[in-house]
């Protein structure tokens, strides 16, 4: 048997017992708390898993065989738009516009956090900040790009804060030089922050700790504090692209869209192509790893790793370690997020050493994953849409209704919506699973294929190009049958 | 054969088998796993209250010949006695579910959005039309602490 087919065999057979060990964990609900969730989805059925599986073993093999030879997601191709309707919506008074929009929504976020009810659901901040924001722009990133740029309220206040001040006193001293080895860490920690805080600071054990509406003004004058001094530091956009947690964060998911803006104008590019070399920058495997892993971690939680996490805070509180009940909860759930970290790190590394630096263009097994890493973001983005697409179905309609006209919950009703609802019956059981695996199989198309493109740019010949290709689909195989394991085991 | 038609026909076969393994697998019967789990069941069977407003929330719909046993939440010191209860019920049908508690506090029903008051001494029946799908949280809304797990599932 030849190496190449050793290895394609070696890849398959890792997928298919990866299935299998899935399908041998898969159990029923466990509880577990949401401040938010009026609702939660059930978990996919077994068939659907099975189905889910194989189907997605059964587009990898097809997508391998029709696979084209030549890279068409290289090159960096931007074509500039013209036209009226492009120049009306990227032009720097859209800019100022949007940014004020941004430091407005801030702004009612604090006030509302601070002065508003603790209820969370009742809080304009907390939905506001978790659905609206944190999810809503990534979808909106997808289609349309780095648009958060636009309406990122530091940027726009720091770019203000600079305007005023060359204005008043003259040229500012020219900014820090970023240190390039830190790269995007500054912003993989803000991530890891961020989702610490929602999902483990404000998780609820049989107990609601929650978060409270208060937490998340004071966490964002915080932010906003230490991202103004940052901005101050090393430059505003530098630090927009590099350190700013959901300018990087955001942007990710925007490099897959097929409009950028460059120099103020909008331009077309491929679908997917703009991600290319995303990853080539010093941490930016780590934002992507950590917010599959956050995905994972908020699924598992509830699921399959609810028992661990219930034994270690078992361990840690009633062992005569007197620990608070709060801390050693939120102690064994901070353990099992860095696990699960470890474990996606860990799938991730095992498939590029799989594929192996020899015949590519890299010298390392560091560079070779930063040239991989990006087509990693499609899952990412799958993770969190199956995840994730009915919360932001159910709490937007509270956002523009409740939310919106009574944003401190205290009876008031500024846009007159304050007395409508949610609509849970909007979307059936069977509706939300089939948009949750279509998801991860059109990331898994999407991850396929951009790790297709880039093999055949990294490695010198065919033949290695195509080894390479069957460890990227164990990979990715591993990481879309994860996706499925967790909707099938836990809720919400 | 044409090498131009060959990648639109391995799709095609892929979308076939694709179909045709969805269509092997689907399981349409209603989940198996219908026996509702409830903390202590009372006396063996439980014949509807005579006095139709005691303890009730809602007007009680026509009470069904073959009543199955109505799940029971206990809650005791604060919480759900025996865990955090998981109830189960089909979409579409008539619903409810009882519960006893050693104090007086009033309950949440996520998505049904509905407030139950509970007492000690009686229990309170609480009956609903199981529209929407989906899991739901019981909690006492005073202390937030999660009594019970509600499934809606379709059938």
């Amino acid at each position: 048997m030849s190496r190449t087919h050793r290895r394609a065999v070696v890849a398959v057979a890792v997928s298919f017992s990866l299935i299998g060990l899935a399908s041998a964990l898969i159990f029923p609900t466990a509880a577990g708390a949401h401040a938010l969730a009026g609702k939660q989805d059930l978990p996919i059925p077994e068939w659907l898993f099975a189905w889910g599986a194989s189907l997605v073993l059964i587009v990898s093999f097809v997508a391998l065989t029709i696979a084209w030879r030549q890279p068409r997601l290289e090159e960096g191709e931007w074509r500039a738009l013209s036209g009226r309707v492009w120049a009306l919506l990227v032009n720097p008074i859209a800019e100022i516009a949007a940014g004020a929009v941004g430091v407005l929504l801030l702004g009612v976020t604090v006030w509302s956090g601070l002065y508003g009810t603790e209820a969370p659901d009742r809080n304009f901040s907390i939905t506001f900040v978790f659905v609206t924001v944190w999810l809503g722009f990534v979808i909106l990133s997808l289609f349309l790009g780095d648009i958060f740029r636009a309406f990122n309220p530091w940027r726009a206040i720091a770019r203000t804060a600079s305007g005023a001040f060359t204005r008043l006193v003259g040229q500012a001293p020219p900014p820090l030089a970023f240190p390039e080895r830190l790269g995007r860490w500054p912003a993989a920690i803000g991530l890891m922050g961020f989702l610490w805080l929602e999902l483990i600071y404000g998780a609820s054990g049989l107990q609601t700790v929650g978060l409270t509406p208060r937490t998340v003004a004071i966490a964002a004058l915080a932010y906003s504090a230490y991202t103004f001094v940052a901005m101050a530091l090393y430059g505003i956009e530098k630090w927009c692209d590099r350190g700013e947690t959901f300018s990087v964060y955001f942007g990710m998911f925007g490099r897959l869209a097929p409009l950028e803006a460059r120099d103020g104008r909008l331009g077309r590019r491929r679908w997917l192509a703009g991600a290319t070399g995303w990853a080539t920058v010093p941490g930016s495997i780590a934002v992507i790893l950590i917010t599959i892993a956050g995905t994972t971690f908020d699924g598992a939680q509830e699921g399959l790793l609810n028992g661990a996490i219930g034994e270690v805070f078992d361990l840690l509180f009633d062992h005569g370690n007197g620990l608070e009940p709060v801390l050693s909860l939120r102690l064994a759930s901070s353990l099992f997020m860095a696990l699960t970290l470890g474990v996606v790190a860990a799938i991730y590394w095992a498939g590029v050493k799989g594929m192996g630096a020899e015949g590519s263009k890299e010298s390392s097994m560091l560079s070779l994953g930063r040239s991989f890493a990006h087509s990693l973001i499609p899952i990412g983005l799958a993770y969190l849409f199956a995840h994730y697409f009915s919360l932001v179905l159910f709490q937007e309609q509270a956002q523009f209704t409740y939310l919106l006209s009574d944003p401190l919950g205290d009876g008031s009703n500024y846009f007159g919506t304050a007395g409508s609802g949610i609509d849970y019956g909007l979307i059936g059981a069977e509706a939300v699973w089939y948009v949750q695996v279509a998801a991860l199989v059109i990331g898994h198309v999407a991850a396929l294929t951009m790790g297709h493109d880039r093999a055949l740019g990294e490695y010198r010949d065919m033949r290695r190009a195509t080894q390479s290709q069957y460890w990227m689909l164990a990979l990715m195989v591993s990481f879309t049958v994860l996706g499925l394991m967790l909707l099938s085991s836990a809720n919400g | 054969m044409d090498s131009r038609k060959f990648p639109a026909l391995m799709a095609l076969v892929g979308v076939v088998v694709a179909v045709g393994l969805f269509l092997l697998l689907k399981d349409d019967t209603a989940e198996k796993d219908t026996e509702l789990a409830g903390g202590s069941a009372p006396q063996g069977q439980e014949p509807p209250p005579d006095h139709a407003d005691e303890g009730n929330q809602e007007p009680k719909p026509e009470p069904k010949p073959e009543q199955p046993e109505t799940p029971t939440i206990e809650i005791r010191d604060g919480g759900p006695a025996g865990g955090v209860q998981e109830l189960e019920f089909s979409s579409g049908d008539e619903a409810g579910f009882e519960v006893i508690s050693d104090v007086a506090d009033e309950l949440h029903f996520h998505g049904y959005d509905a407030y139950i008051d509970v007492a000690p001494g009686k229990p309170t029946t609480f009956a609903f039309e199981a529209e929407i799908e989906g899991v739901f949280e019981l909690e006492s809304h005073t202390t937030g602490v999660l009594m019970a797990e509600i499934s809606v599932v379709p059938d």
